[in-house]
């Protein structure tokens, strides 16, 4: 039986790593007593597989993990369990079981979207932002096993705007590529935005970022990983009763 | 504390959850319900700190009781440092975030001679008065243990207290102690001199020591009365009975032994010459096979830990072994947990064994025949044989290992050029050894790693009188096994003597090394076990300016009659029969396993555990 999960990392644990998750995780799955199926040979590893890693220091309310289990439990038994003995900050929000035979979520997932909170006094950020995105040219240099290689990322930004704002910060909403094929760090994003505007960053106006969520593509419409289930799995009041 | 300006500075620092706590089965309590805030410091950064387990033991311990809150701090490294002292904030408890300032205890594990600046520094990071003499009702009490605690004399200064030998029974006493002087009040001195009372409490100062004219010490007293003239250590005596905790922390980030720490049993009975653990944490007391099972049940389900080790000094001598692993496969195997067994002995390294434990998941081997020749295994009383050696790799390498380390000492009392040729003499035979066994097959995979460090002698060990190698002499030694050891497969490395003269120097150091570790601190020396910190020259120059020679310390030896440091200190083992062996090595005798018979180390004195 195949399950995804989707998860929150909150602030109390947002300086973890991707692979300090992904330990903690698979701690938690054995304190949870969950069936998971182990790989074959000298150095057996659970069947678990995330989906796009998380920058430290950033939160999320849509992480995913993808878990192998040897025989059948509930989405809601999953998630309950797992809620009993995950350390303050991670919790998992809802299961669904899917077909085994859906590719890995990170070659699944294409786009995140994430909610980046920024101090901008005295910053014209309106402008800014209408600057930065009527380039149709916004190119980094990445280091790759290939050595360095340049990457217009400007293709990569699919929605960035502004929902929110008061005298001090403002909220915006960024819809980037994210996943195997290419992605977009949005502490990256947030970088070049405000080089653009000459501002060199600082501890001053470190952003936060949240991810909201993952996307991937069914037929032409975008699904989150939850979608992918075969059943309804739990109802969110279940798992905590988060929403966007 | 202003947790926006940690989290600031948490943004710019490299491993941030080292300092950042809410692991798994962190203990979390209202301070203010509290009577007692105790921090248990380890002088050393959190994935090291995290890996002890008298840390595990002591913090679950004492938040067992109502009274009390323990929480957890390590040394911040440096780049973490550098932001707290430009923002101004104190060196604080990961539990509650809370300045270690405002603490009734800061208690500090002392594991290892070079930590010592470490000590220092986080007192200064929290604010605290680094000498017991600048305290007052307003700091907490600083407080130490660990096996560096029974000779803390070159710490003397900085301690207003110290606890010797197993922490289990005396932590409590000492908590209750307080509780007493809390509540009814009085002076600083006060809670000092009924904490003097209780057995395995040695309160530094309460002992004044006169020098001899050559610079070696002439006398230890109690300066007052009421307080006893040799502080005796304490033993818990049932470790079945003993507090071990069910449940241990389980932190985030990937640290140094990061699993299930099952303590089999304290104490070793091998009795190694140059082992100080081996003769300060005698007797041997096991666990039982059924109290182990417990524990494992519980500590497994508990942590979700996927490896369990179990650990003391010499697993192999653990009596029901195979019993015991045999019952640990059956049980958690099919949860697909592996098991380690650090320090096997070579000549019981049992095939059985290590066939059960691979059916689950393979792991490096080391061994440790710690000298080259028979002869000089013989004078630190290894009692293991070439012949031992070569088995054990025959049977490593025909369960398909192709990786080994072993690991040496060079420097020990009467070594020859001989004992530094056998070591090479032994690689050659382990890669013959691998060659004969693959029949020349995989040949490319060997890797035989020899790993070499220089002999520090340690107080309260047949080798406390002896003097080490100079610097120049190790150096001379390890470039002559550079050269011999230019085998292919082999690989040689070493610890750096500079750092192992250090060692010995504060291992059997007196009072007077207080102010050389002040000014190494004051200097910028810390973190001193780190290469990349650590700063020879500004050590000389402490001595230099202190006017001390390390040299008296390290490299001096020291005559039967001679008043050692640490005379005033009992850990059950006498002297005469320190000395006694001390003659036996240099006869190249032996001393069988004390299992056998008994050879009057003294510590039947103290209530005992398996020595009867």
């Amino acid at each position: 039986m195949r399950l995804v999960v989707k998860y929150a990392k909150q602030d109390r644990v947002k300086y973890i790593s991707h692979l300090d998750l992904m330990r903690t995780l698979h701690r938690a799955l054995r304190r949870a007593g969950i069936p998971v199926a182990f790989s074959q040979g000298y150095n057996p590893q659970p069947r678990v597989a995330f989906a796009p890693p998380l920058s430290v220091g950033m939160t999320s309310q849509g992480e995913y993990m993808d878990v192998m289990l040897t025989s059948g439990m509930s989405p809601q038994e999953f998630c309950q369990r797992m809620n009993g003995v995950l350390p303050q900050g991670i919790a998992m929000l809802k299961a669904v079981a899917i077909d085994e035979s859906f590719p890995s979520l990170m070659s699944m997932i294409e786009r995140a979207l994430y909610r980046i909170s920024l101090n901008t006094s005295g910053l014209p950020i309106e402008g800014v932002l209408k600057d930065f995105l009527s380039r149709s040219d916004i190119t980094i240099t990445k280091r790759g096993k290939k050595g360095e290689r340049i990457v217009n990322i400007r293709p990569m930004i699919h929605r960035l705007e502004i929902v929110d704002r008061d005298e001090q910060k403002v909220i915006m909403e960024a819809m980037l590529s994210a996943g195997g094929r290419e992605s977009l760090n949005p502490g990256q994003l947030v970088h070049l935005l405000l080089e653009s505007a000459g501002v060199v960053e600082g501890s001053c106006c470190l952003p936060d970022i949240h991810r909201l969520d993952m996307f991937l593509r069914k037929g032409n419409r975008w699904i989150t990983p939850l979608e992918l289930g075969e059943d309804d799995g739990c109802g969110q009041a279940d798992c905590g009763g988060y929403s966007l | 504390m202003d947790k926006s300006i940690l989290d600031e500075i948490l943004r710019q620092v490299t491993k941030p959850v080292r300092y950042m706590g809410n692991e798994y089965n962190m203990v979390e309590k209202d301070p203010s319900k509290v009577l007692i805030r105790f921090a248990f410091a380890f002088p050393d950064v959190y994935e090291v700190g995290m890996s002890h387990l008298g840390m595990k033991i002591l913090y679950h311990l004492m938040n067992d009781r109502e009274d009390t809150y323990c929480e957890r701090v390590f040394a911040p490294w440096t780049d973490m440092e550098q932001l707290m002292r430009e923002k101004g904030i104190p060196l604080f408890a990961l539990e509650s975030k809370d300045p270690i300032a405002e603490f009734d205890f800061v208690g500090f594990t002392l594991q290892y001679e070079m930590c010592y600046t470490n000590v220092i520094n986080m007192l200064d990071l929290a604010g605290i008065p680094l000498r017991w003499w600048e305290r007052n009702e307003h700091h907490p009490f600083v407080i130490a243990g660990g096996p560096c605690a029974y000779n803390v004399e070159p710490l003397a200064d900085f301690f207003d207290l110290v606890v010797m030998g197993d922490g289990e029974e005396v932590i409590n006493e000492l908590l209750d102690a307080y509780r007493q002087w809390k509540i009814h009040g009085g002076r600083r001195q006060d809670f000092l001199v009924a904490a003097a009372r209780i057995p395995g409490v040695y309160v530094p100062h309460f002992y004044s020591v006169e020098y001899n004219d050559d610079g070696t010490v002439r006398s230890i007293k109690p300066n007052r009365e009421g307080i006893p003239a040799v502080i005796q250590k304490r033993v818990v005596k049932d470790l079945d009975k003993a507090y071990y905790p069910e449940t241990m922390i389980v932190p985030y980030m990937d640290i140094v032994h990061d699993r299930v720490m099952l303590e089999v049993f304290r104490g070793c009975t091998r009795g190694c010459r140059f082992c100080q653990a081996g003769m300060i944490y005698r007797p041997v007391r096991e666990r039982s096979v059924p109290r182990l099972m417990e524990l494992a049940e519980k500590l497994i389900n508990n942590t979700g830990y996927e490896e369990l080790s179990l650990s003391s000094l010499s697993t192999s001598d653990y009596s029901d072994l195979e019993n015991l692993v045999k019952q640990l496969m059956e049980r958690f195997a099919p949860q697909k947990v592996s098991f380690s067994l650090p320090s096997l002995r070579i000549d019981s390294f049992a095939r059985e064994l290590v066939e059960e434990m691979i059916k689950v998941r393979k792991a490096g081997l080391t061994f440790a025949p710690e000298a080259g020749t028979q002869r000089l295994r013989d004078v630190i009383n290894k009692g293991v044989t070439e012949e031992d050696l070569i088995n054990s790799v025959r049977q490593a390498f025909e369960l398909g290992w192709d990786t080994v380390k072993l690991y040496f000492m060079i420097g020990l009392p009467t070594e020859t050029q001989e004992d530094l040729e056998g070591i090479a003499d032994l690689a050659r035979k382990v890669k013959s050894c691998y060659l004969d066994v693959t029949g020349g097959q995989r040949a490319s995979r060997l890797r035989i790693t020899v790993s070499v460090a220089s002999f520090v002698p340690k107080p309260f060990t047949p080798f406390q009188w002896v003097a080490q190698d100079t610097v120049e002499c190790m150096n001379q030694k390890i470039d002559f096994l550079k050269d011999k050891l230019r085998i292919k497969s082999v690989e040689f490395d070493w610890h750096d003597p500079r750092l192992s003269f250090l060692e010995a120097v504060f291992a059997r150091g007196d009072r007077r090394l207080g102010e050389v570790l002040l000014r190494a601190w004051q200097m910028g020396c810390k973190f001193d076990s780190w290469a990349e910190h650590f700063k020879y020259d500004t050590w000389l120059k402490a001595f230099q300016d202190a006017g001390i020679d390390p040299g008296f310390y390290a490299n001096r030896v020291r005559a039967k009659e001679e008043v050692l440091p640490w005379s005033h200190i009992d850990v059950g083992v006498t002297p005469s029969f320190l000395w006694r062996e001390y003659q036996k090595a240099l006869r190249g005798e032996l001393t069988p396993d004390c299992r056998t018979r008994c050879w009057g180390c003294g510590i039947t004195r103290l209530e005992g555990g398996l020595c009867q």
